[in-house]
């Protein structure tokens, strides 16, 4: 510190703010001998010079200028020593804040001061500022109103144009409040002196009794929100604070936006200045407020941070419930600050609450934040839609350059055509698009074939949706389950998605279903047309003709129906399958070159494979596999060292891990319930009733899920397909490389397919069902390549002969004939969802009098003596979507199987007990019943017949009912609250991080403080 | 991706773009080969096969009691109301096996059978406890008892009778009448504190009898309902009747009672009940002289027609008659087939001998076989299989008060060398001799007078059939009760949702 600083050259500081449209200054009619200069300084080196300089210039001269500096090390005291004389600078240590800056300044003002002028170091005055308030003062005084503080009207620095503040007040939700739009320019606009609640400390013309009164600034603030809160003290004390418009004042606000960080306002200014401003209005606030004003805040703190996040400002976010936090969680302090304030007040409510932001204004500003943001999105949209077209329509050029630079002189004309085609509506092109039409009418057929899901669906492994989206809901939430004999294992992980469709969506659960499935096919063909435009374009930027993509895209959207995950209701493969081109696209995002990118990309790859793992768990293997490949493959072709470079490790491996990651923390309600109840086998299955079905290799070949798949040659013709495909030269690389990924599906899948997991009900293998669909969905996307190199390696378009061109056009008729027989097969016998035999045997009226309550439930005896007997007890409206992996899972019940044990071998009155404990009014037991069986609980005392619509199927009812409360409703613990908390937090971040931009460009680097202030906007 | 070569017409490039990408070009030539054989190979891998089905074997645990139903010594046909009607005197006789002791209790009364009070009657050392009534008895024993339980229903005169078989869910007979000259009257009893419903089918020689009344037969807690046949049906000679227990559990008994037309003397006997049809029915028991008539009755309940194939069980096996054609039994009908003179022909060749009828049909048939007429009719038992898993290999059979009475004793399984028992009504062992049998061989014991019981101890790997002929001259054939030490008792598992 003792070494002596250079002071910067003198340069004319003063031209920088020299302007000529400010109104001359009135010649000198004010004596300046009763003001004294307050300048508080911190680190201002930056502004110092030019705001000494324009003190200097004033048209008052004031008696004296005392300068309080607060521990700057860069230079500060030395330039205030040139300029004001040692004398008049105070050294204080860096941790004092503004209050106390002042409050000893004031302790050296000039003999006969009737004014203090408090000036920052990043606020120059212009030259006729302090006469302007000195004025204004005056002419109060005269019109016979006591002024007790006038300040300026502050302008922008360095823009010097735009208006700042012209007297602040403050919401109810704790905002500075200016009055002013973002940017308004001064245009004299707000040139009338007025009251005001508050005027901004820098420039401030106070009297220091006034200070003296009230204690000066308050020393539990820093700095920020000091003025405000003097403000309201004075304004409760019947104190007048003046506004005066001709006086101005430039402002850098340099600790509003972290340009100086200071131990003051720490690392987190927006934090700072939002609990400043929270404890203003809580200390403040009379008596009778306080309460509401409290709620306010704590509400709307969390809804402004759901915005903040909402625009992917999670650090903001942070710092907004950080604020009201660290105010709420110090009560003393606040006692302590309302006690001092208690003491000057004298003035009613009423007459502070005209000064205040009227309650309305938060909520216009969040009308006007949405709108913002909604109409940013839409343009951000349209900017990447139009962005696409181009490139889109680029590449279009450069193909038709490529290929017609030949023939153009034949057919002069063409390109005035191809013009006018692309100058023409959306509407004209589509009409006039074969391509367009065929898929549009491969969409209706698609439609067509998908008939038996619209409406209320189910069969196979896809349960009846439950009849409101509130059972979703209460499924999702419960740790404990009305479900069998009662279960813990956590609800699957994807009813929570299926909850939120169901809420958004008219109509409930059963809409949801069905529109979900329907949706699924289109969706499928969209993923794979765009997913197969991009492979192409990869390996041709050409690209593919549309009717290859098409084919291909008809190809894969088909899989899930042909290979008979359709029929048999395996909504997590045929959803899945839908999802899976979108996640690849998604994931292809990794390549990018720009950080963001990968970053974004891997963000929205982790939210795709989120709900894929939600749909089919399993997946999370096969995913696990294809990125080991590729890491293995990267390892051998870059080497260790470049892998783990900084740059790659937080660029590209850290974006793949947050979205391998990614599912575990949004399904921790479901994940970690899983992991210490050890039900593995929910890792490794797949959405729907288990037991998971047989997979044998040759169904890998033709691409079988099930007995009600498409003919089997359909997914041969696409295994050869692929592997003829290798054949071809051009497009070999990329050939491989879909068979390096199939076998990094291939091998996790033959280890999936090892273990057998013994639950209640019996055991069960793994669900390998989607690596079915995922290496037949492989296949397409090689022969699509190998198709585009052969057409290639034989130049279609040129004007060669026939064969050739047949040879070219037989591998595209030969894919064509699989998707239209495929289609075709779906249209015609493929169409059925096998029948729903859930629940057939269950009379109505039991069904209807079990709805009442869990506790009317009832118990399914099936089997012989024989060859065993097996029971399920079925409640409420019996196994809905998303229940019976639960029941499937539910450990095995020892208590129950002994009493069902009992009961149909040596019946008592305790088994009936029993019963009733577990809440079973009846007994039912299926056609064709043991005889014995049926026999015994006929000559049961405590059970009466009850009647069944099939005569073979026997039921009885207890004679004794089970109470209405036997069985309790769902029931949730603090871990599982924990969980979804954790669940809905992390969903909020991740859907903010993969959503698009946020406008207005990213956060600004504080490392840059003139990118950072052109940036950042103050609100 | 990015490096992926494009196509390139340019041949001398093309050329030293091949040189300078040798190596690369090689590595996927490579690849090209080898991950195709790797998919391969992890794709043969994949092989999920269906988990092996739980053991669902159930366990067989010490038989904790047992009832067994007696019929009453049955009601004349023809009375207004069969209910109502009184049945004669009669003996009950009950035992258990010689190494159980403990209580049987009776339930006499057609009324009420439940709530009345039983009478307990100590059982041991294989003793025979009488009760003396004609009315219908309930027999319940428990705990060590309840594995051996044997009883039998004999008439006042001692020589008629049946042996008392534990309530069913369903039961067949065939050989009923409705006529003139024979009719049957057949008794339901509810032995349980539940109601019980069965629905009766009939079928004669034209098909299913549509008969009212019948379909659904409604009997409360612990009582007896008498159905005569003669009542619900027009004339009929030859009826199958199908008892389905549709609720609860019965124990049915038929009476037939004959009336010759010529005036001459009638009798009563039980019908032979079969659980259900089988495609191979062994019939054994057939009573009266060689030379007596002899009906083979068959009901067919299957949808198609029925070809039966009849054998004879000779004492070394098993043999087909030579002169006997196949019987066909039309759907739902009931037919007739005379086998008197083949029966005659083998017994008068004594080294063959006629013990019993094997009756082989191309579909699950019920089949019995009539012998005699008049006063000498009687009817020959179905010799079902004893269940393997809960007998222990062990035939009892309790003997009428008085008269000698022969065992019939066949082996349809392997060899075998079953030990018979007889003892007395104190259960004093009057003789012990063992019975080798061949396979499909039959054989003849002569049970001395004073017989009470006899024991077949046989191993319970053994197919061992019998029956008893009571009676001078044969009046009457008695089934072997298998003893079943166990209950099966099943293993019980929650279901697939």
């Amino acid at each position: 510190m003792s070494e002596p600083v250079e002071i910067p050259e003198p340069a004319d500081h003063w031209a920088d703010l020299r302007d000529d449209e400010l109104p001359a200054a009135a010649p000198v009619v004010l004596d300046g001998s009763g003001v004294t200069v307050l300048l508080v300084s911190h680190d201002g080196a930056t502004w110092l010079p030019t705001v000494l300089d324009a003190l200097a210039q004033q048209s008052v001269e004031p008696a004296r200028v005392v300068a309080v500096d607060t521990g700057s090390t860069d230079g500060t005291g030395e330039l205030l020593d040139t300029a004001l004389g040692h004398e008049n600078v105070h050294e204080l240590p860096a941790a004092t804040p503004f209050g106390a800056a002042v409050t000893h300044g004031l302790g050296h003002l000039a003999p006969g001061t009737e004014w203090v002028w408090i000036l920052h170091d990043d606020a120059a005055p212009a030259p006729d500022a302090l006469q302007r308030l000195l004025e204004c003062a005056a002419a109060e005084q005269a019109a016979g109103a006591r002024v007790d503080a006038v300040g300026p009207k502050l302008r922008e620095w360095p823009s010097l144009r735009r208006l700042l503040e012209v007297g602040v007040t403050i919401s109810g939700t704790a905002r500075r409040e200016t009055g002013l739009e973002r940017g308004e320019y001064d245009q004299g606009q707000y040139d009338a002196s007025r009251r005001v609640l508050a005027v901004n400390s820098a420039g401030m013309l106070v009297r220091p009794g006034l200070l003296e009164d009230l204690g000066g600034f308050s020393e539990d603030l820093p700095v920020l929100g000091t003025d405000l809160d003097l403000g309201w003290r004075a304004a409760a004390a019947g104190r007048r604070i003046v506004v005066a418009p001709e006086a101005v004042v430039f402002h850098a606000e340099a600790g509003h936006r972290g340009l100086r960080p200071t131990s003051l306002v720490g690392a987190h200014p927006h934090q700072t200045e939002r609990r400043a401003q929270v404890l203003v209005v809580l200390a403040n606030a009379s008596t009778r407020l306080f309460v509401p004003a409290y709620l306010r805040l704590v509400v709307g703190a969390v809804l402004r941070a759901i915005g903040f996040l909402l625009t992917r400002r999670p650090g903001t976010a942070l710092d907004e419930v950080a604020a009201v936090l660290s105010v709420c969680l110090r009560p003393g302090e606040l006692r302590r600050a309302r006690a001092a304030r208690r003491g000057t007040r004298t003035v009613p409510d009423a007459e502070i609450r005209p000064l205040l932001a009227p309650w309305w204004l938060p909520f216009r500003h969040g009308l006007d934040a949405a709108g913002d943001l909604l109409g940013s999105l839409t343009s951000h949209a349209s900017d990447v839609a139009d962005r696409r077209r181009d490139a889109r329509a680029a590449a279009e050029r450069d193909r038709v350059a490529a290929t017609r630079a030949g023939t153009r002189a034949a057919h002069p004309g063409t390109e005035d055509d191809d013009e006018l085609a692309a100058e023409s509506g959306w509407l004209a092109r589509y009409l006039t698009s074969p391509v367009a039409l065929t898929l549009t009418a491969v969409v209706l057929l698609l439609l067509v074939g998908a008939r038996e899901a619209f409406g209320a669906v189910s069969g196979g492994a896809l349960a009846p949706a439950p009849d409101s989206t509130g059972a979703w809901w209460s499924l999702h939430l419960a740790s404990w389950h009305p479900i069998g004999t009662g279960s813990e294992v956590p609800a699957p992980p994807y009813v929570a998605p299926l909850a939120v469709l169901a809420w958004l969506l008219p109509g409930g659960p059963v809409t949801t279903v069905s529109v979900l499935l329907v949706a699924s096919l289109p969706l499928s063909l969209w993923g794979a047309w765009r997913l197969l435009g991009v492979a192409t374009r990869l390996v041709d930027p050409a690209g593919a003709s549309p009717w290859l993509l098409g084919v291909g895209a008809v190809t894969y959207a088909l899989l899930p129906v042909t290979s008979g995950a359709w029929a048999d209701g395996r909504f997590g493969v045929v959803l899945g399958a839908a999802l899976l081109p979108w996640l690849v696209h998604a994931a292809l995002g990794f390549a990018d070159p720009e950080r963001e990118r990968r970053w974004r990309a891997g963000w929205r790859t982790g939210l795709l494979l989120t709900l894929l793992v939600a749909l089919v768990p399993a997946a999370w293997w096969l995913v696990v596999g294809v990125v080991g490949a590729i890491a293995v493959f990267a390892f051998v072709l870059v080497g260790r060292t470049r892998l783990l470079r900084r740059d790659v490790r937080t660029g590209v491996l850290a974006p793949v891990g947050v979205a391998l990651a990614t599912p575990a923390v949004l399904l921790a309600p479901w994940l970690l319930p899983t992991l210490l109840q050890g039900d593995l086998v929910a890792l490794v299955g797949e959405a729907g009733r288990l037991p998971y079905g047989v997979v044998a290799p040759t169904d890998l070949l033709w691409g079988h899920l099930g007995a009600d798949a498409a003919p089997a040659w359909l997914g041969l013709v696409l295994v050869v397909a692929a592997v003829l495909a290798l054949l071809v030269p051009t497009t070999r690389i990329a050939v491989v490389g879909c068979w390096a990924v199939a076998f990094a599906v291939a091998a996790p899948a033959s280890l999936l397919a090892i273990p057998v997991f013994s639950l209640a009900p019996g055991d069960t293998p793994s669900a390998v069902g989607f690596a079915v669909v995922v290496l037949q969905g492989v296949a397409v996307v090689a022969a699509v390549l190998g198709v585009l190199g052969l057409r290639h390696l034989l130049g279609v378009p040129s004007t060669e002969s026939g064969v050739r061109r047949l040879l070219a056009a037989l591998p595209v008729v030969a894919l064509a004939a699989v998707a239209g027989t495929g289609l075709a097969w779906f249209v015609g016998p493929g169409a059925g969802i096998v029948e729903d035999d859930r629940d057939a045997v269950i009379p109505a009226y039991m069904a209807q009098r079990s709805v009442e309550s869990p506790s009317y439930g009832v118990l399914v005896v099936d089997g012989t003596i024989r060859d065993g007997v097996t029971f399920t007890v079925r409640r409420e409206d019996g196994l809905r979507l998303g229940e019976e992996e639960i029941a499937a899972l539910e450990p095995r019940d020892a208590e129950m199987v002994a009493t069902v044990r009992q009961l149909v071998s040596y019946p008592s009155a305790t088994e009936l007990d029993r019963l009733r404990e577990e809440g079973i009014s009846y007994i039912v037991l299926p056609a064709p019943g043991d005889p014995a069986i049926r026999a015994t609980l006929d000559s049961i005392a405590g059970l009466a017949p009850a009647s069944a619509p099939d005569p073979q199927t026997r039921a009885w009812e207890l004679v004794d009912q089970p109470g209405q409360d036997a069985v309790p409703g769902p029931s949730t613990g603090v871990l599982r609250w924990l969980l979804l908390a954790v669940q809905l937090g992390a969903a909020g971040v991740v859907l903010v991080m993969a959503g698009p931009s946020r406008p207005g460009g990213d956060r600004p680097d504080p490392a840059d403080p003139v990118a950072a202030a052109l940036t950042q906007e103050r609100r | 991706m990015s490096e992926q070569q494009t196509p390139s017409t340019g041949g001398g490039r093309r050329r030293a773009a091949e040189q300078s990408t040798r190596r690369r070009v090689d590595a996927t030539l490579v690849a090209a080969v080898v991950l195709p054989l790797l998919v391969v190979l992890a794709g043969a891998a994949v092989r999920v096969g269906a988990p092996p089905p739980r053991a669902t074997a159930p366990d067989a645990e010490p038989r904790r009691e047992a009832v067994a139903v007696c019929p009453s010594t049955g009601v004349a046909p023809g009375a207004d109301d069969p209910d109502e009607a009184v049945p004669g005197e009669g003996t009950v006789r009950v035992a258990t096996t010689p190494e159980a002791a403990g209580e049987v209790t009776a339930y006499v009364g057609t009324e009420q059978l439940v709530a009345a009070e039983g009478t307990a009657a100590p059982v041991a050392d294989g003793a025979v406890a009488d009760t003396t009534t004609g009315d219908v008895t309930v027999l319940e024993a428990t705990g060590e008892p309840a594995g051996g339980l044997v009883a039998a229903r004999f008439d006042d005169e001692g020589g008629a009778g049946t042996t008392c078989a534990a309530p069913t869910t369903g039961a067949w007979f065939v050989g009923l009448g409705a006529g003139a000259d024979r009719s049957s009257v057949v008794e339901l009893t509810n032995p349980d504190s539940s109601t019980a419903v069965a629905t009766l089918t009939l079928h004669d020689e034209s098909g299913q009898v549509d008969a009212e009344g019948i379909r659904s037969v409604v009997l409360e807690a612990g009582t007896t309902r008498r159905l005569d046949l003669g009542q619900l049906t027009p004339s009929s000679d030859e009826l199958a009747l199908h008892v389905d227990v549709t609720r609860g559990r019965l124990g049915v008994g038929t009476l037939t009672t004959t009336e010759p037309l010529d005036g001459g003397e009638g009798t009563g006997y039980w019908a032979a009940s079969a659980a259900a049809p089988t495609t191979g029915t062994t019939l054994l028991g057939l009573g009266g002289e060689d030379d007596a008539a002899r009906t083979l009755v068959v009901a067919n309940p299957d949808e198609t027609t029925a070809q039966v194939r009849v054998e004879l069980l000779g004492d070394a096996g098993l043999f087909t008659p030579t002169d006997l054609d196949e019987l066909t039994v039309e759907p739902g009908a009931v037919a007739t087939l005379d086998l008197t003179g083949v029966v005659q022909a083998a017994r008068a060749d004594g080294a063959q001998g006629a013990a019993g009828v094997r009756v082989t049909a191309s579909v699950p048939v019920v089949a019995g076989l009539r012998s005699g007429s008049g006063a000498d009719e009687s009817a020959a038992v179905v010799a079902e299989p004893a269940p393997r898993d809960v007998a222990d290999g062990t035939l009892s059979a309790l003997l009428p008060p008085a008269g000698a009475s022969r065992l019939v004793l066949t082996n349809a399984g392997g060899e075998a060398a079953p030990e018979v028992v007889v003892r007395d009504a104190d259960g004093a062992e009057l003789a012990r001799v063992e019975a080798p049998l061949a396979t499909e061989a039959s054989t003849t014991i002569a049970l001395a007078d004073g017989a009470a019981r006899v024991d077949v101890l046989g191993s319970a790997d053994d197919d061992l059939r019998g029956a008893v002929l009571t009676g001078p001259g044969g009046t009457s054939v008695l089934a072997l009760t298998a003893a079943t030490p166990s209950d099966l008792v099943p293993t019980v598992r929650r279901a697939w949702p």
